[in-house]
């Protein structure tokens, strides 16, 4: 695990130095980028068999054993975020030609991937809030990158000021959980929680809700989603899919190992008022919310960043049903989805830099651009769940959960969500594929673009006809 | 054969990118390999042996697609195999069609016909919930793109009013789908599992209730049709063919297999209620097409119309014992209703080209115009009304009989056949056998056309003839499923 943290930390430090020191070669640091994220990407099947294979003494005395603890679902999820990251990283390459600040972009891109990746495998509540601000603190940097824009700047500060609040959430949520079982540490938390007072039970659930809430905030759930649409139509394309498709999937990764596995799940999987229906109506509230406020928009970052709110509201249904009978439907389903979604949403985000930001760039794009258009209307038909792509696996999976759990309304809401959200993703491809372009000329086409949305295109293809291989592997590493 | 147009699909579309000729002509040679493997598949249907009992499928195969839980689990039985065959010949038919009407962007226009032609046979071979839903939804994807590019004036509109009925109501077949999956002790998706257990008499209510939605959607039933007249009258003429051919098929095969075969019991006590929305259906159809003025719009309701045939005959048929009657008549009426209303779509994109308008009280004197378009106007409408030298003739009355078995008081369905009569005669008598409109400069079609028209009318005079053919399958089906 160290060696993955260094493989990346190594070149986020080196890459501005070697820059600061005169190093020009042009494409130098994309280059270094994605291939030291290559190269935590193959480590991690190795990390993931010896965290499962060591027993509690690591066979490395360095290894922080109290601090990290890799799991199946931190595998899932660290490899999601590394592929959003790569597909950022290559689709950024032609964005920063000639900014003095491209080196300084990479190696950001990089402390923010080794955040995302330690928020999902944090083993320590301190450790998770550091693991939190060093995914936090890039983002809003990468955010402002476009400093004379007030637009950016807009969005980093209402970035910062969310992230703040966010912060500040978890952060209370700590220190009750420190009160009450006087450590940190997620280990002791799980063995002190069975023998709580209900008094104390009490004061655990009202900081599980504090831990929920902040990571809410990045997970852009109703009503902590409010900066979304603000900041991702202000950064950079790219930016905007590392936002939708990478911290947002960490907020997931936190919510979902620490607060409903760990907490929820094993010391109050039955109480009154139930939790599950909580998160249910949470859920449902979200995915509406972010469907209707879609229909409406007039610039695609904004009507993206919404349809990404309504896909954290189908995502919560995987929260919602832990410790159900679906349970096991459900965690598969979220695991898909957090793959499939973050893929599909980061190829979308980074076709916006092909495309341009408005709704009536998108008219006759066919003409204009025929493969962005397509790889474009394949990522809004695979978030809209349309079968033979793979959206539809991961939702029919979170769908049977719902079922199965007991919570057959809530599959229903989910199911009418998505008949509204194909409403404004058939509007948009209508406008691509059948509207006459309103401006002559194709927008630029930067290959480097093109080359990621084509992979995004195969991806989304290939696990639609055949996702099994991931079902296999997430049901056989999840626990 | 779910494969090959498939694959078909993306060969075409390269063919197409280095000649557009290539393309037309590879698309339609895999239609008729399809064709001929279609009647091979149909073969081993007609000629399976028995002992047939519930759940008699020929030509199974199954592999795990998602583990055990979804599999890839395909065969055909009485019910399917004459909807295949209709499906890839109206394939073979429209994709030939397309030579006239088709001139702009015709390899991507051929590689979706492949993709539709598969997610088509898909649909009535698939014998996994999940897989039929799979390419039931798929489906739509083709379809969204056929309407929006090659469509008419009104053509966005139509192609996502399509697109969004259709899938609200597959939707609602899904969540069907879930709750039978969970309710049942199998615990299974797989169809003929689920033949074989008893479903619980609520639960069957239930899903049937859902899947009605997704079916009466496509079918499409009174009050979810709304969609259809925009979607075919903005449609190209060959994907109208596939759309009132095919697609609506799958509505009809849907509440065969689902609603009358799976949900027997839910079927047998709530009949009342299909054959009233049938009726309804039939009636609306038939009334509102009578005051059509759009040639195109008119065809489009006389599908709603027979469409409510198929309902009132399969569930008038089960509930009162005439199953032999009602639920070989609704598959006979599927399959005539496919090639009649084939043809009469075709013939609304000819009478567009060849008159300039679709508008029935502007065009006059075809009779001595054009003969030729004439003639065949007068035929294709023969068929659509049922009159008795095709088999859709056959079909109606066998639907009929079932009905008035019912109940007495369903003769007023004759009434239907009677209306539908009614507006195609007025049809012809304004547009064919009027006085020729002053100044009007008309083009007659050509030979090459007068013989495409005829192969939609070949098979309705065939199984008028021998209509053992078609249903004989349909009958083995029918005895080993419901005893009749």
């Amino acid at each position: 695990m160290l060696i993955t943290i260094a493989t990346l930390a190594i070149p986020g430090l080196v890459i501005p130095m070697l820059s600061a020191l005169g190093l020009k070669a042009k494409r130098f640091p994309e280059v270094v980028t994605v291939a030291a994220l290559f190269l935590a990407m193959i480590q991690l099947p190795f990390v993931l068999l010896s965290s499962i294979s060591s027993s509690a003494q690591s066979w490395l005395w360095y290894y922080p054993h109290n601090l990290l603890s890799f799991d199946g679902i931190s595998f899932i999820f660290s490899v999601t975020v590394i592929l959003v990251a790569m597909m950022v990283a290559i689709a950024s390459s032609t964005m920063l030609e000639g900014d003095e600040n491209k080196p300084v972009y990479y190696s950001l891109l990089l402390f923010a991937t080794i955040g995302m990746i330690l928020v999902s495998s944090t083993a320590d509540l301190i450790f998770l809030l550091i693991s939190w601000e060093l995914m936090t603190v890039p983002s809003i940097l990468l955010v402002s990158l476009k400093k004379r824009d007030p637009k950016a700047n807009e969005a980093a500060i209402k970035f910062f000021l969310a992230a703040a609040l966010s912060s500040a959430f978890i952060l209370y949520g700590i220190s009750l959980f420190y009160g009450v079982t006087g450590s940190t540490s997620l280990y002791v938390l799980q063995s002190s929680l069975a023998s709580l007072p209900p008094s104390g039970a009490s004061i655990i659930l009202l900081s599980t809700a504090l831990l929920l809430g902040g990571f809410s905030v990045k997970m852009a759930i109703v009503p902590f989603h409010f900066w979304l649409p603000d900041t991702l139509e202000g950064a950079h394309p790219p930016v905007g899919a590392l936002l939708a498709g990478g911290s947002k999937i960490a907020g997931f990764a936190a919510a979902l190992r620490v607060a409903v596995l760990l907490v929820l799940v094993s010391r109050f999987a039955s109480v009154s008022p139930s939790w599950q229906l909580a998160l249910g109506i949470m859920a449902a509230i979200t995915m509406t919310w972010g469907n209707v406020a879609a229909l409406t928009q007039k610039s695609l970052p904004r009507l993206l960043a919404y349809s990404s709110i309504a896909q954290a509201g189908y995502m919560m249904i995987g929260l919602a049903v832990q410790g159900t009978a679906g349970a096991l439907f459900g965690l598969v389903g979220l695991l898909l989805y957090v793959l499939f979604y973050a893929v599909t949403k980061g190829s979308a985000f980074i076709s916006l830099r092909n495309i341009g930001t408005s709704l009536d760039d998108l008219a006759g794009l066919y003409k204009k651009a025929p493969l962005m258009a397509l790889g474009f209307a394949i990522s809004l038909f695979a978030l809209a769940g349309l079968p033979p792509l793979n959206g539809f696996w991961s939702k029919l999976f979170l769908f049977m959960g719902a079922v199965q759990g007991g919570m057959a309304w809530l599959a229903a809401a989910a199911l009418i969500n998505s008949a509204v959200a194909l409403g404004y993703y058939s509007y948009l491809a209508k406008k691509m594929f059948f509207d006459e372009p309103l401006t002559p000329g194709a927008p630029v086409q930067h290959p480097d673009v093109l080359a990621v949305v084509l992979f995004a295109m195969v991806f989304i293809v290939v696990t639609g006809l055949y996702p099994e291989p991931f079902i296999r592997l997430i049901t056989m590493i999840a626990p | 054969m779910i494969f090959l147009p498939a694959l078909g699909g993306v060969a075409v579309y390269l063919a197409g990118r280095l000649a557009t000729r290539a393309a037309k002509y590879l698309a339609l040679s895999i239609t008729l390999v399809e064709a001929a493997l279609a009647f091979i598949a149909y073969y081993s249907v007609f000629t399976a042996e028995g002992p047939f009992g519930i759940s008699f499928f020929v030509l199974q195969e199954q592999y795990p697609w998602i583990g055990s839980l979804v599999t890839y689990h395909v065969g055909i039985d009485g019910l399917s195999a004459p909807l295949i065959l209709m499906t890839v010949l109206l394939t073979a038919l429209a994709t030939g069609g397309s030579f006239f009407e088709i001139t702009d962007k015709e390899s991507s226009y051929y590689a979706l016909m492949m993709f539709f032609l598969a997610t088509a046979v898909g649909v009535f071979a698939s014998l996994n919930l999940i897989l039929f839903y799979f390419f039931w939804e798929a489906s739509l994807i083709p379809m969204f793109f056929f309407i929006g590019i090659w469509g008419g004036p009104n053509r966005k509109y139509a192609s996502v009013k399509f697109l969004l009925f259709t899938y609200s109501g597959s939707l609602a077949m899904l969540l069907g789908f879930l709750l039978l999956y969970f309710m049942t002790p199998t615990q299974s998706f797989d169809l003929v599992t689920l033949l074989n257990s008893g479903i619980p008499g609520w639960l069957q209510i239930g899903a049937s209730a859902l899947t009605f939605l997704g079916f009466g959607v496509k079918l499409p039933v009174f009050p979810l049709h709304t969609w259809l007249p925009d979607a075919h009258v903005e449609a190209p003429s060959p994907i109208s063919v596939l759309l009132a051919g095919i697609l609506l098929k799958m509505g009809g095969y849907g509440f065969l297999r689902f609603n009358l075969e799976l949900f027997r019991t839910a079927a047998a006590q709530y009949a009342w209620v299909y054959i009233a929305v049938g009726l309804i259906t039939m009636f609306y159809g038939a009334i509102v097409a009578l005051i059509q003025k759009d040639y195109k719009r008119m065809v489009a309701l006389t599908s709603v119309n027979h469409m409510g045939f198929v309902l009132l005959g399969a569930f008038a048929g089960l509930a009162s014992g005439s199953v032999s009657f009602g639920i070989e008549g609704a598959v006979f009426q599927m399959f005539n209703h496919a090639f009649a209303i084939g043809a009469l779509f075709m013939l609304a994109g000819f009478i567009k080209h060849g008159t300039g308008t679709r508008d029935i009280t502007l065009i006059g004197g075809l009779r001595s115009a054009t003969p030729r378009m004439g003639v065949m106007l007068i035929l294709a409408s023969l068929a659509g009304m049922g009159a008795p030298m095709f088999s859709s003739f056959l079909s109606e009355f066998m639907v009929l009989l079932s009905g008035i078995t019912f109940s007495g008081y369903l003769w007023v369905a004759v009434l239907v056949p009677g209306i539908t009569a009614a507006y195609m005669l007025w049809m012809l008598w304004r547009t064919v056998l009027s006085e020729r409109k002053p100044g009007s400069e008309y083009h007659d079609i050509s030979r090459a056309q007068i013989v495409y028209l005829s192969l939609f009318l070949v098979p309705l005079i065939i199984l008028l003839i021998a209509p053992g053919l078609l249903l004989s399958p349909v009958d083995q089906f029918t005895k080993a499923v419901f005893g009749g």
